[in-house]
C-alpha cells in the first residue's frame, strides 16, 4: 500500500538510480507500461494518504493449485507481472483451498513486494474463531499483519465485526469490511452499509451485473466506504462470450477510450464509477494480467460514454 | 438467509481444469512405473471374476478403492479443498464394503458369471473400463500422463468396480457395492461439465449401463434360484 515515500525509500531510490541508468532496456520497459490510476479511499485513516491502484488481484479460483511446483511457480509469474506493472490489492479468503498458501510461497519469491496491499476474509460460522483464522492465514501468506481483513459472505457477521474492530482499534488491521458475491444477501449487505462503520464493502459488479448502482453503490458513496468489485468478467463467462461471438471493441470506444481490448472496455467500465475504489480479476495468465492491469491506466469513461458501453454489450 | 436457489454445480469447484488435469498428472509423478500395476490389477480382477473366483477379485479392487482414498483424495485433493478428506473417508468404506462382501457362503455356480453372456458383458465392461478409458487422456492430446487408471484415480476405479460386479454372486453383495461407485460417477460426470471435459457424459452413459446390466442380471438370477 503506498502511503507517501519513506527516507529509506528515498534513499533506496537514489541508490539504484545508476544501475537503472545503465540498464535502458528496463527503464524503457517500465516507461512503455504506465501505472494503473490510483483512487483515494474514501474515508482515510487520521494522517495517511491511502490510495490504491484501481485494478487489483482476485485469487478465487486461480491461485488454488495445491503444492504442485509447476503450477505455483506459474502463479508466482502472474504475481509478478501485477507487481511489475504497479499492482497494490490482492485478495484471498480461507475458503479458495490452497490459495493463501500458494500466495505466500509465491510472495516469499518475490521478496515480500513493497506496493502488496493484503485483503483477507475470515470465512467461518464460529464467532469466537476470529482471531484463529486471522492468524492461520496471516501465516500462510507469511505476513505477520492484514492490510483489510473482511467478513467473507456475511457468515457470523456480528461477533467477526465485533473482534475485527477490536484488532483494528488495537492496530492489528488497518481496515475492516464485509464482502458478498454474485448479487446475493444484498438486503442484509444494505443493513450493514447503514448500520456499522466499515472501511471496505466487496460485492459483484461488472457491466453484465449492475444491480448494486441503484442501492448499494450509492450507499457505499454516501457511507464513505470504499468498494472493491469481484467477479469483473463474471468468471470469465463475460469476456468468453464476447469472443465467442467474435464482438470487436466498439470503434468509439478504442477513438476515445483507448480501448485495446474488451479487458480495457469492461475493467474501465467498472472502475469509473465514482463509488468504486477497485476491481479484482483473476488470472493464471501472465498476459491477461498485463492486459488487466493495462486497463486501469488509460483514459476513463465519463457518465455519458458508461451508458453507450452499456447499450453497446446489452445491443451484442 | 443465504439464497440457496442462487449456487449453481460451477460455485462448488473452486479450481479450474488446469489443476484437476495436473492432479491426474501428479498421482503418475508419485508412483512412476508402479502405476502400470493399477491397471494390471484391474485386468486381473477382471480374469478372476470370469473364471469364476470373484473372492480373488474383492480384494483387489479393494486395494484399488484404498489406494485412491489415501492417495488421490487424502494427499492430492485435499490440499485443494476441504471435501478432499470426505472423499477419501467415502472410498475408504467402498474398499471395507468389498471386503465385507468376501463374508457370507461361496454362491452357487449359476449365480457367477463364467464364459457365456454375461460373462463376455463382465469381460468387455472391465476392458472397456480398464483399458478404453485410460486411453480417453492420451487421446484427446494431452499425453500419457494424462491417462487414469485403476487404484490412481477415482473414475476408472469405480467403472472397473461396476463393470465386475454383474459377475459377483447375487444377494445384498451387488446393490451393497453399487452405490457408491453409481453416486460417484454422477458427482463426477457433473464435475466434469463444470471443468469442460467432453467427455463426461460418459460417464454418465456408463453408470446407466452398468445400473441396467445390475437390474437384468439380478432378474435373471431370480428367475433361475430353485423354489
Amino acid at each position: 500500500m503506498t502511503r507517501g515515500w519513506t527516507r529509506r525509500e528515498l534513499l533506496q531510490l537514489a541508490a539504484a538510480a545508476p544501475a537503472l541508468a545503465a540498464w535502458p532496456a528496463l527503464a524503457g520497459a517500465q516507461a512503455d507500461h504506465p501505472q494503473p490510476q490510483r483512487k483515494a479511499l474514501p474515508n482515510p485513516k487520521a494522517g495517511r494518504a491511502d490510495t490504491l491502484p484501481v485494478i487489483g488481484m482476485g485469487t478465487s479460483q486461480t491461485f488454488n493449485v495445491g503444492s504442485d511446483p509447476k503450477l505455483r511457480a506459474e502463479r508466482t509469474e502472474v504475481l509478478r507481472a501485477f507487481f511489475a506493472r504497479g499492482g497494490g490489492m490482492v485478495d484471498c479468503s480461507p475458503m479458495y483451498g490452497s490459495s493463501a498458501a500458494v500466495l505466500g510461497h509465491a510472495l516469499q519469491q518475490l521478496d515480500k513486494p513493497a506496493g502488496l496491499y493484503s485483503a483477507e476474509k475470515v470465512w467461518t460460522d464460529d464467532g469466537d474463531a476470529t482471531r484463529a483464522q486471522v492468524a492461520e492465514q496471516a501465516r500462510l501468506w507469511g505476513l505477520p499483519r492484514f492490510d483489510l481483513m473482511q467478513v467473507h459472505n456475511l457468515r457470523a457477521t456480528q461477533p467477526h465485526l465485533r473482534t475485527l474492530r477490536a484488532m483494528q482499534e488495537a492496530g492489528e488491521l488497518r481496515h475492516i469490511g464485509v464482502t458478498t458475491s454474485h448479487g446475493r444477501r444484498h438486503e442484509d449487505l444494505a443493513a450493514l452499509l447503514r448500520r456499522e462503520p466499515l472501511d471496505f464493502v466487496q460485492l459483484s459488479y461488472s457491466i453484465a451485473e449492475r444491480e448494486v448502482e441503484s442501492r448499494l453503490l450509492p450507499l457505499a458513496q454516501d457511507r464513505g466506504i470504499a468498494v472493491i468489485a469481484n467477479r469483473p468478467y463474471a468468471r470469465g463467462h463475460l469476456i468468453k462470450g464476447l469472443q465467442r461471438k467474435g464482438a470487436a471493441v466498439p470503434e468509439w470506444a478504442r477513438v476515445e477510450l483507448e480501448c485495446r481490448n474488451w479487458a480495457d472496455f469492461l475493467l474501465r467500465f467498472i472502475v469509473s464509477h465514482p463509488a468504486v475504489t477497485v476491481a479484482i480479476p483473476a488470472t493464471t495468465k501472465v498476459a491477461h494480467m498485463h492486459e488487466n492491469m493495462a486497463a486501469g491506466a488509460g483514459p476513463m469513461p465519463d457518465a455519458k460514454q458508461r451508458q453507450r458501453m452499456i447499450r453497446d454489450v446489452e445491443a451484442l | 438467509m443465504e439464497d440457496w436457489s442462487s449456487y449453481r454445480p460451477a460455485h462448488f469447484v473452486l479450481y479450474g481444469p488446469e489443476v484437476w488435469f495436473r492432479l491426474v498428472e501428479r498421482a503418475h509423478e508419485f508412483v512412476g512405473y508402479w502405476g502400470l500395476l493399477g491397471p494390471l490389477a484391474g485386468l486381473l480382477a477382471a480374469a478372476l471374476v470370469l473364471v469364476g473366483r470373484w473372492r480373488g477379485a474383492l480384494p483387489l479392487l479393494a486395494l484399488g478403492w484404498l489406494f485412491c482414498a489415501y492417495g488421490f483424495f487424502g494427499r492430492l485433493y485435499a490440499e485443494l479443498s476441504w471435501v478432499g478428506p470426505w472423499l477419501a473417508g467415502v472410498f475408504l468404506a467402498q474398499a471395507l464394503l468389498l471386503l465385507l462382501a468376501l463374508l457370507g457362503r461361496p454362491a452357487p455356480a449359476s449365480t457367477v458369471a463364467r464364459w457365456g453372456l454375461r460373462g463376455a458383458a463382465v469381460g468387455a465392461g472391465g476392458l472397456l473400463a480398464t483399458l478404453g478409458f485410460a486411453l480417453l487422456g492420451p487421446a484427446s492430446g494431452a499425453g500419457w500422463p494424462r491417462a487414469e487408471v485403476f487404484g490412481l484415480h477415482p473414475d476408472p476405479t469405480a467403472l472397473i468396480t461396476l463393470a465386475l460386479l454383474p459377475g459377483l454372486p447375487g444377494g445384498w453383495r451387488r446393490g451393497l457395492l453399487a452405490l457408491i461407485p453409481l453416486l460417484w460417477l454422477a458427482l463426477s460426470a457433473l464435475h466434469l461439465q463444470v471443468l469442460q471435459a467432453a467427455w463426461w457424459p460418459l460417464l454418465l452413459l456408463a453408470a446407466g449401463a452398468s445400473l441396467l446390466a445390475l437390474l437384468l442380471v439380478g432378474l435373471r438370477d431370480r428367475g433361475a434360484a430353485p423354489r
